[in-house]
């Protein structure tokens, strides 16, 4: 049986990682990219990710991670080094040219880490992710996508 | 205080009359400290009245783009202040 495989884009993997690191609510909302999730959404999202045996990612998201959360101190910086080395021990990491990525027709839109997204999206069975525009372009392409602010603004908003 | 909800409806309520055609109205980000402002990231799709022209962009053509704007709201008043563009990156 083929291993399932699962993206978490940088904004997803961010709340995946402050959920991990038990920072609680306010911890998650604190970050400008995770400031509309709650504990629910993090838990949801791991019962997202449990039905698919890898996370895949790429240097480019773990640089984004790595950028906006490694600033912790004390306990949290080594519970954020901890963490993030089991995830990525664990994971799959695919690497796309820069040059494949600035060729692409959106990459004025979208950028050198999204259309690498969107690249990998192509083999793998599902791409989670937080950013609303490469959600329109992965869906556009018929690639498998769940829209997580989308579904955060229905379970906030209605 | 302004509840996030109400926050929301006030700004929905905008942009449905300056935007008459966007379509999937989301709150993207949110700072809704204890000042007497909240700065409210949102975004919109619009359909694309200027899509790119030539062959290579051709296949690729979209209908819709999404439109990325800060609002910064008074809370006491429950008015906007302002309204603007940023970009999705």
């Amino acid at each position: 049986m083929p291993t399932k495989t699962v993206i978490l884009d940088t904004n997803v993997f961010i709340l995946y990682v402050l959920g991990l690191m038990e920072v609680g609510e306010k911890g998650i909302q604190r970050h400008k990219t995770t400031s509309i999730y709650t504990i629910k959404h993090f838990h949801f999202l791991l019962s997202l990710i449990a039905h698919y045996q890898q996370i895949v990612i790429s240097p480019n998201i773990a640089t984004e991670v790595d950028n906006l959360l490694n600033r912790f101190t004390g306990e949290n910086k080594y519970k954020y080094l901890q963490i993030t080395t089991n995830i990525f021990n664990a994971s799959t990491e695919v690497y796309i040219e820069t040059i494949k990525t600035t060729n692409h027709t959106f990459f004025l839109d979208l950028g050198v880490t999204d259309i690498g997204v969107l690249l990998m999206a192509k083999n793998c069975d599902l791409l989670i992710s937080g950013d609303s525009q490469l959600c329109d372009y992965a869906k556009s392409e018929g690639l498998k996508v769940f829209d997580f602010k989308e579904y955060v603004n229905k379970d906030l908003f209605g | 205080m302004l509840p996030l909800n109400q926050a929301l409806n006030i700004v929905k309520k905008q942009f449905n009359e300056i935007y008459p055609g966007q379509t999937d109205f989301r709150l993207e980000e949110v700072d809704f400290d204890s000042s007497n402002y909240c700065n409210l990231t949102v975004s919109i799709l619009l359909p694309d009245l200027n899509p790119p022209i030539g062959i290579g962009t051709f296949s690729h053509a979209k209908k819709y783009i999404r439109l990325y704007k800060k609002v910064i709201l008074n809370k006491a008043e429950a008015n906007i202040e302002s309204i603007k563009n940023i970009d999705a990156n």
